[in-house]
């Protein structure tokens, strides 16, 4: 049970809290319910809470995931209680609601105290408490907003009761008390026109993905500031994912690539705005292609998570990678640009331009055999290098 | 005299290059050792520092590196936090608590994992890399074992692609 006390006119609301982790959180963490408090739950917390009226109405719950919001849970059995959460709807076609029934069991305990520092725990049977049954529906991805809200009765996504906050189109709890934007508006910020086919839910999910790196956000925070924008976003299957610094479009050629290719179109992006005279006061090179790579596999070795390593130039073998874990000392450190000069005799004493120069050589992809301008440095990741991404 | 003596000088000013030159270049020692466990064998590779580069010798790797088809650039991981979960359960089912605060400490700069996947997201071989001497041959045994087990929900985007690189980075205080 939760009592919260309003510091100034000292009224008091009541309610009842349950944590039901996920199974694998459970077991990986020896799950101990009572270690999360309200609003502060225990490091990384996956599984779901719900909340209860005192006199046991279900009220609200939310899903967790690595301690964030993820998902709603409404309440759509018979006795179903009229609240609005206010959260942003969807059309229903747009969503895949899967139905579960939930039933909670009590169990009492009694503490024996011996003395200070003797004391053991007794408790008995399990007894039937309560059930409900919640929907669970997840956005499917195609669809789009149509419309937004504010919550006047229960718990918004910050826990904060009749708080305005709200799951963006990222599944993301915004507004309302947690200081975060909505993913929708920092793709605006950055785009002067969206085509209809374009899936925006993919786009604002691309975005908010990228920005939880620090070299993107400072790149992003660049173009936003210089009020420099996409002239468009569109699709086109035809081609190739690319961005054209002639027009300033942007072009993916599916909305499936969005995801995979936006790291890649946000830097040539910033390339364009930040090199001097932009990309077009150069000759179609190497050097560009290179280093959008380099720092997208900059990026994922600094951050600690999996994934490709995009400027491999020879896969079959292990120099480039051991190239990524020296340079930055085995991700913890964003290299300068004099670091990335550094010959490491465990990656063969190859450095960043011997790797730029077989990049630009490897026959298994053609399209990136250009010249390499050979006084053209690395700007961007300078760029990032002196924005305090370390 | 005096052609003799410019001679002279030059030969050693040359010579004091050459020597300077030589003794500045690095000197890398490559150690490779074969060490078997459970019936497995693993390769050892050792370049200039202590950190190794550990292979299964069963070929697997280097023959569906050879199958590999064409290097698509359109992948991405469908489902990042539950692969942060099945990487976690891994490590948890290698390494004790103990040992991983114990490798958290000594090991805080971690390993590679690099795996090789079909475009279904099955790992079908692992070898890894920058490994300290402190993880034993048991525990990298035991590892493989765990990342041939996994499933990468993953997104190729290219029709001729048949298998790719992916790789994990392990950060022993990432579990704690």
């Amino acid at each position: 049970m939760v009592v919260l006390t309003n510091k100034k006119d000292k009224s008091t609301v009541g309610f009842l809290m349950t944590l039901v982790p996920d199974k694998a959180y459970y077991e990986s963490t020896h799950f101990d319910a009572l270690r999360s408090n309200y609003k502060q739950w225990q490091k990384g917390y996956s599984g779901y809470v719900f909340y209860h009226t005192l006199d046991g109405k279900f009220n609200n719950g939310w899903k967790f995931a690595n301690g964030k919001v993820i998902k709603k849970v409404t309440q759509t059995s018979n006795d179903d209680i009229d609240i609005d959460m206010g959260a942003k709807k969807k059309a229903a076609s747009n969503f895949i609601c899967t139905t579960e029934t939930w039933i909670v069991w009590y169990q009492t305990c009694t503490t024996v105290i011996y003395s200070s520092e003797s004391f053991y725990i007794d408790c008995g049977e399990y007894y039937y408490g309560y059930s409900f049954t919640t929907t669970n529906c997840v956005d499917d991805g195609t669809g789009e907003n149509t419309g937004g809200g504010s919550s006047s009765y229960g718990f918004d996504c910050a826990g904060v009761q009749g708080g305005t906050a709200y799951l963006d189109s990222c599944q993301v709890c915004v507004g309302g008390t947690t200081g975060k934007t909505d993913c929708a508006e920092t793709v605006d910020a950055i785009t002067t026109n969206i085509s209809a086919d374009v899936s925006k839910v993919a786009l604002d999910k691309a975005f908010y993905a990228l920005l939880q790196k620090c070299g993107y956000e400072k790149m992003y925070d660049y173009l936003v500031g210089a009020n420099d924008k996409f002239s468009s976003i569109s699709i086109n299957p035809t081609k190739n994912s690319g961005y054209n610094y002639s027009t300033g479009a942007l072009n993916f050629q599916s909305n499936s690539n969005i995801y995979s290719d936006m790291p890649e179109e946000f830097i040539h992006f910033f390339q364009d705005h930040y090199y001097s005279g932009g990309m077009a006061n150069y000759i179609h090179n190497a050097n560009f292609e290179f280093e959008a790579k380099l720092i997208q596999d900059l990026q994922l070795v600094l951050s600690g998570t999996s994934g490709m390593y995009y400027g491999d130039p020879n896969p079959d073998s292990i120099d480039y990678t051991r190239w990524l874990y020296a340079v930055t000392n085995n991700g913890t450190h964003l290299p300068s640009y004099q670091e990335l000069l550094i010959q490491y005799p465990v990656c063969n004493n190859l450095s960043y331009w011997d790797f730029l120069n077989a990049f630009s050589t490897n026959p298994s992809k053609p399209s990136y055999n250009l010249p390499v301008i050979s006084n053209l440095t690395p700007q961007a990741i300078l760029f990032i290098n002196n924005h305090s991404c370390n | 005299m005096k052609t003799k003596t410019i001679i002279s000088i030059c030969f050693l000013l040359i010579n004091f290059a050459l020597c300077n030159s030589i003794s500045s270049q690095a000197k890398v020692q490559k150690i490779t050792k074969i060490k078997s466990i459970q019936g497995a064998t693993y390769v050892l590779e050792q370049a200039g520092d202590e950190r190794a580069y550990i292979k299964n010798n069963n070929g697997v790797y280097e023959q569906l590196m050879k199958e590999r088809g064409e290097d698509c650039e359109h992948i991405y991981n469908r489902d990042e936090s539950a692969l942060a979960l099945s990487e976690k359960e891994i490590i948890k089912s290698v390494f004790s608590d103990t040992r991983i605060k114990q490798l958290s400490v000594s090991n805080t700069n971690g390993f590679a994992v690099i795996c090789i996947c079909n475009t279904a997201g099955e790992v079908k071989a692992v070898n890894f890399l920058n490994v300290q001497p402190i993880i034993t041959l048991q525990e990298i045994k035991k590892l493989e074992d765990a990342f041939l087990k996994l499933k990468i929900n993953i997104y190729v985007g290219c029709s001729k692609t048949k298998f790719i690189k992916y790789n994990f980075f392990i950060k022993f205080n990432k579990y704690l």
